[in-house]
């Protein structure tokens, strides 16, 4: 093995690195001195290889240039210096036809005669600036001394350079490789924001997918025996809120409602964890008629050290028609709201206890409450009622229920009437939070 | 969202929140807010009566400092809460966690304690 040679490595995959940028530097002998002092293989390589990075950058940019021109002297120049600078070069003596090749979408740049008769530089530039596939060619204007005034109008109608007959070839090399690094930084560009909007539209068809799936999972409004209807707006594109209703048996109506703290992607899977729990009625040892056995063992199952430091409110109410009493609990969630016929002022159905996931073991203490004929029952994340009125004043809880018993007694709510009401009432600003909404007529 | 410090010394720590603790406030403040109960493993006064609105991701900061501090048998006390602000935290049940004061002294002599 000579020592200037990298090691390659057993199965003889590696490429050898030359010692020529050692010597391209050092000179011969000074580069074998260079070399000995870095004894490993391993260390040599990397050496050469940070030698080598300037030569690198010094590299031939290639390019397949058209070159459109009526003057056969020109033509020629132009092609045998392009050429020996390495790019493909190809030639047309008339306009139209020259569109025609950079239509076929293999050129990456133009040299156009700023006088060609068959179409001249302004009339190019117009055209292919209106064309999608033809407007990110560059174009360099080959003009005489005399056209400065036409060079002009087109360096302001897109035209990329200009080089002026006869041609200085030094200048032309430098102004060619300058548009040709430009266009190559404007390609890089355009595949990365290609990549960035493909990324986007795949992150956007899974939130929606993933929305769609949330959604999913909440029950249909439904109008027997007792009509419920909702509204639910996630601020994202994923809520962290989600609730639903069911009949455990023929006297238990449970209705449910939890709010994750924060929303988006993280908050919408630890809401559908837990949502399909109280859905499916699955959890040991917990008696999903009793809001206390829920809430306790839904704390237990949930402590946000393992869902990610999320924690969720829930109320869980239980409605039992044979009494017509609602029993219920809340972790941390807000009241809801009861507005029963002739009493000005809605009934808070508010209940102890700690946010579920805040604390292992956390009590909670159930409460009941008789539900009259005609009553209606609002359940609603905070969401609804957290507000900044235009004032900048934070509108309150007292003020949403007086909002609720103002509403008509006797036809359905009108809930996109309600949801439009809150907008408004947060000063038509975006709302921060999710936003859901229960109703129920009993 | 703003955090300044009234006090520290070996017993405790004293701060200030103003502003409103929401996403975005907490944002802003929760390394710090952290740095200064938490981390430090001292009883906290935590004056909240700058603070006109507490949202879910506030009560998350609140609930991990005090959690914290009460595993190092340490207390975090919230001082002055505005009756909005109070709402929210007595619908959380936080109050399990956090002990609330509207007295400044009361709330010094709970962090000594």
């Amino acid at each position: 093995m000579k020592e200037t040679d990298a090691t390659p490595d057993p199965a003889g995959k590696r490429p050898r690195v030359a010692r020529r940028p050692l010597d391209q530097l050092f000179g011969e002998s000074e580069a074998k001195e260079a070399s000995k002092r870095v004894r490993s293989s391993v260390g040599r390589q990397l050496f050469e290889f940070v030698l080598e990075q300037p030569a690198a950058k010094q590299a031939t940019i290639s390019g397949r240039l058209l070159i459109v021109d009526n003057d056969q002297l020109s033509r020629d120049i132009l092609s045998r210096n392009l050429k020996r600078e390495g790019y493909t070069v190809e030639s047309e003596t008339d306009g139209p036809r020259a569109i025609e090749r950079l239509g076929e979408g293999k050129f990456d740049l133009v040299l156009w005669e700023v006088g060609l008769p068959t179409l001249n530089g302004l009339d190019l530039l117009t055209r292919i600036k209106k064309d999608g596939a033809l407007q990110h060619i560059p174009v360099v204007l080959l003009s005489e001394q005399a056209e400065t005034e036409n060079v002009i109008r087109c360096i302001e109608a897109g035209a990329e350079d200009y080089l002026s007959k006869p041609f200085n070839p030094a200048l032309l090399k430098a102004r060619i490789r300058g548009c040709m690094e430009r266009k190559a930084l404007r390609d890089q560009e355009q595949r990365l924001l290609a990549t960035i909007k493909t990324q986007q539209e795949r992150l956007t068809s899974e939130l929606n997918e993933a929305s769609a799936y949330l959604r999913s999972l909440l029950p249909a409004p439904v109008t027997e025996p007792y009509p419920i209807d909702w509204r639910f707006i996630p601020s994202s594109e994923l809520g962290g809120d989600s609730f639903g209703y069911r009949w455990i048996d023929d006297d238990h109506f449970a209705l449910y409602l939890l709010d994750v703290c924060g929303h988006g992607v993280g908050a919408a899977l630890l809401s559908v964890a837990a949502l399909n729990v109280l859905r499916s009625g699955a959890m040991h040892d917990t008696d999903f008629c009793n809001p206390e056995s829920v809430l306790k063992a839904m704390n237990r199952s949930f402590q946000m050290e393992e869902q990610n430091n999320r924690y969720f409110t829930l109320w869980y109410g239980v409605y039992q028609p044979s009494t017509r009493t609602m029993t219920y609990g809340s972790g941390g969630h807000p009241p809801a709201l009861l507005v029963i016929p002739g009493e000005p002022t809605p009934k808070k159905l508010a209940a102890r206890g700690m946010m579920i996931g805040g604390m292992p073991g956390s009590r909670y203490v159930a409460q009941s409450s008789e539900i009259p004929p005609g009553s209606r029952l609002f359940l609603f994340c905070d969401g609804a009622y957290e507000l900044t009125c235009a004032d900048g004043r934070a509108y309150t809880l007292d003020e949403f229920a007086a909002l609720l018993a103002k509403l008509p007694p006797n036809i359905p709510v009108d809930l996109d009437a309600l949801v439009a009401q809150i907008r408004t009432l947060n000063d038509s600003k975006p709302l921060d939070d999710d936003l859901s909404l229960i109703t129920i007529q009993f | 969202m703003e955090l300044n410090l009234i006090h520290s010394d070996d017993t405790y720590t004293h701060i200030a929140l103003v502003g409103k603790l929401d996403v975005g406030g907490v944002g802003e403040i929760e390394n710090k807010f952290l740095g200064y109960t938490a981390a430090r493993k001292k009883s906290a006064v935590v004056d909240i009566s700058g603070v006109n609105f507490l949202g879910s991701m506030g009560l998350r900061i609140l609930l991990d400092a005090a959690k914290t501090l009460n595993r190092e048998k340490k207390k975090l006390i919230l001082l002055a809460p505005q009756p909005l602000v109070n709402e929210v935290l007595d619908a959380s049940g936080i109050g399990d966690v956090v002990a609330i004061e509207t007295d400044p002294a009361a709330a010094v002599a709970l962090a000594q304690a």
